[in-house]
């Protein structure tokens, strides 16, 4: 890829990355969930981005993302979206590129969001109190739903975007 | 490589089902309640067959009709009316190892009493403190030396004496349940009034949890002390069950064998903790009466353990128990 | 797309979500501990309150409502009131957290289930 298709690719993704996250950010949030935690859907964003360019673009994403939280939600959201968005981007471009495929793109999203999640909540603990542990098997449960759902959007994507490169 | 692969797996399931099958899902519990001994009583087992809880619940009133003054034609009302009578020989064997345990404790602990109890006629309608020459005489017709047991389980009383086993009951049926309980291995937990008898653990690999009631407080359900219980009975004796008040005095329904008035010392109330429920219904009792300091030995003799509380709110718990007691109130708690 | 691990995975979360569930659930608690910015600000008894007795503290811009029964956040000034809309809890561990104000509050003191009770 080209230099410039690069920058191009990033400055898109980065825009689509905030554009999902404020449209996520609307949703009211759900009650026996951590307060602030969000479906993690913009994390499609980054996790495709660390798959087709590199995890440091990724991470760059992602930063970028929660500096806009900062700006809109205030500063604990700021810190749920950086913990959770840098965990689990990470883990998804280390699962997402390695050679032997042995764990599918569900369960790269499942891990991804119970990463997400799981940070999320110790900075929830740190603030408030221990408590919100009360929170994790619900956690759980929910981040396996969200995980497979924005694994397979994933997959989707970029089964879809490999076959338009090459074809 | 495949069968270590299945293995993973395997480990991996086990895993992920272990902690919801550790939740006790699968265990039958059944309940039954019903009255007998005067009391209330309550058991729970655990997968047990389903004729279990009958066949104690016929055992314990089968034992009621043998020794409850209430009944008629049991061994003790005969016993009582005749002044002498023939037992059936479990019944014969129960009223020695009382009258023994009276002997141990030298009175203090006594099944001859009723000729005195009927006299303050605590749980009457109108109770007052009888007169003195009343009771005088009414202790006259008490003394556990006067029980004599003959050949051919026969039972006679001199010095026209009555006897009551109220303060035994309990625990015996207690015994009845956990033997039956034991003889076919279910975990189970009976409550005879204030008496609890306990066998086992529950489904979930916890041991059975007894609350002490608060003496102090005139909630029934407010507890002040918790005994997590792997097996044996409890029972406790208190100056607050039964009483009433006169002149500003409270007169409660555990007698001082020798002055015919109710136990005067620092206890309000005893649990004492013991691996046979008679013996723990009579060992709390006897403490009562006994008070703290004189306790420990008899305690001792039986290897049970206790837990006191006294008039200024200190709760005194024995070594034993040390370990398995939690008090949740805001007693002063010393361990002896 | 999926993959045999995926589906292991996915059991073993699930089945350690409901273990962690079922192990933690100690009962209806007894009390409330309100805790503001990290520190403990109020606890209150709440068991022994009367039928139709209520407490209204105010922290930061929220209230919670005490009763019988439980606790919850009755107003908040935050912007997303997700603890508003978390409902009352009253099992001991629960949590209903206000992230933006910083207040939450929790229930403690295990109202122990007996299974006998002497004396």
């Amino acid at each position: 890829m080209k230099k410039l298709n690069k920058l191009t690719l990033n400055a898109l993704l980065a825009a689509l990355a905030v554009a999902v996250s404020a449209a996520e950010g609307l949703l009211p949030s759900m009650a026996f969930m951590p307060p602030g935690a969000k479906l993690g859907l913009s994390n499609i964003v980054t996790m495709y981005t660390a798959k087709t360019l590199s995890v440091y673009n990724a991470l760059a994403i992602v930063i970028l993302k929660s500096l806009f939280v900062l700006v809109t939600r205030g500063a604990t959201a700021f810190f749920m979206s950086l913990s959770g968005g840098f965990v689990s981007t990470v883990i998804a471009a280390i699962l997402l590129n390695r050679k032997n495929g042995k764990i599918g793109y569900i369960g790269i999203g499942v891990t991804a969001a119970i990463a997400h999640n799981t940070a999320q909540l110790l900075i929830a603990a740190v603030i408030t109190n221990d408590g919100v542990f009360y929170y994790l098997p619900f956690l759980i449960a929910a981040s396996v739903a969200t995980g497979s759902a924005t694994g397979v959007i994933l997959y989707l994507l970029i089964t879809v975007t490999e076959k338009r490169r090459s074809g | 490589m495949r069968a270590s692969r299945a293995a993973i797996i395997l480990l991996l399931i086990l895993a992920a089902v272990i902690p919801v099958t550790l939740g006790g899902c699968g265990a039958k519990k059944q309940t039954d309640s019903f009255f007998a001994m005067g009391s209330y009583i309550t058991q729970t087992v655990y997968n047990a067959e389903n004729t279990l809880l009958e066949s104690v619940k016929s055992d314990i009133t089968q034992a009621d009709a043998n020794i409850s003054i209430r009944i008629d034609n049991s061994y003790i009302s005969l016993l009582n009316k005749e002044k002498t009578a023939v037992f059936d020989t479990q019944t014969y064997n129960i009223l020695y190892s009382v009258v023994e345990f009276c002997g141990v404790t030298n009175g203090i602990f006594d099944i001859s009493l009723l000729s005195l109890t009927d006299l303050w006629d605590i749980e009457g309608e109108s109770p007052s403190v009888p007169n003195q020459d009343y009771i005088i005489t009414a202790l006259q017709s008490t003394g556990y030396e006067n029980i004599i047991f003959g050949d051919n389980n026969t039972v006679t009383l001199n010095g026209g004496v009555w006897l009551d086993l109220g303060s035994v009951g309990k625990g015996y049926a207690c015994d009845l349940a956990v033997e039956a309980y034991k003889e076919v291995g279910v975990s189970g937990i009976i409550a005879v009034g204030g008496s609890i008898g306990v066998n086992g653990k529950k489904p979930d690999g916890d041991n059975f949890l007894v609350g002490i009631r608060d003496p102090f407080s005139a909630a029934v359900s407010d507890i002040f002390a918790g005994i997590k219980l792997a097996s044996g009975f409890v029972s406790t004796s208190g100056s607050y069950e039964k009483y009433f008040v006169e002149e500003n005095k409270v007169y409660h329904h555990i007698f001082n064998s020798k002055t015919g008035y109710p136990v005067e010392n620092e206890l309000v109330s005893v649990s004492v903790v013991c691996d046979n429920g008679m013996l723990s219904d009579m060992l709390s009792t006897a403490c009562f009466a006994l008070g703290i300091d004189d306790s420990l030995s008899l305690l001792k003799q039986y290897g049970a353990e206790a837990v006191f509380v006294t008039n200024d709110k200190k709760v005194v718990i024995t070594q034993g128990l040390r370990f398995i007691t939690t008090v949740y109130a805001d007693f002063e708690v010393i361990y002896i | 797309m999926i993959k045999l691990r995926d589906i292991i995975i996915i059991i073993c979360l699930l089945g350690a979500a409901a273990g962690i569930y079922i192990y933690n659930d100690k009962g209806e608690g007894s009390r409330v501990q309100i805790d503001y910015d990290g520190y403990k600000y109020a606890e209150i008894e709440f068991m022994a309150f009367a039928d139709d007795e209520e407490q209204r503290i105010h922290i930061n811009g929220t209230t919670v409502v005490i009763d019988k029964y439980g606790a919850y956040f009755a107003h908040s000034d935050c912007k997303d009131k997700i603890c508003v809309r978390s409902g009352k809890i009253n099992r001991v561990g629960q949590t209903v957290v206000c992230l933006p104000l910083r207040v939450s509050i929790r229930i403690e003191g295990e109202k122990a289930e007996f299974d006998g009770i002497t004396g």
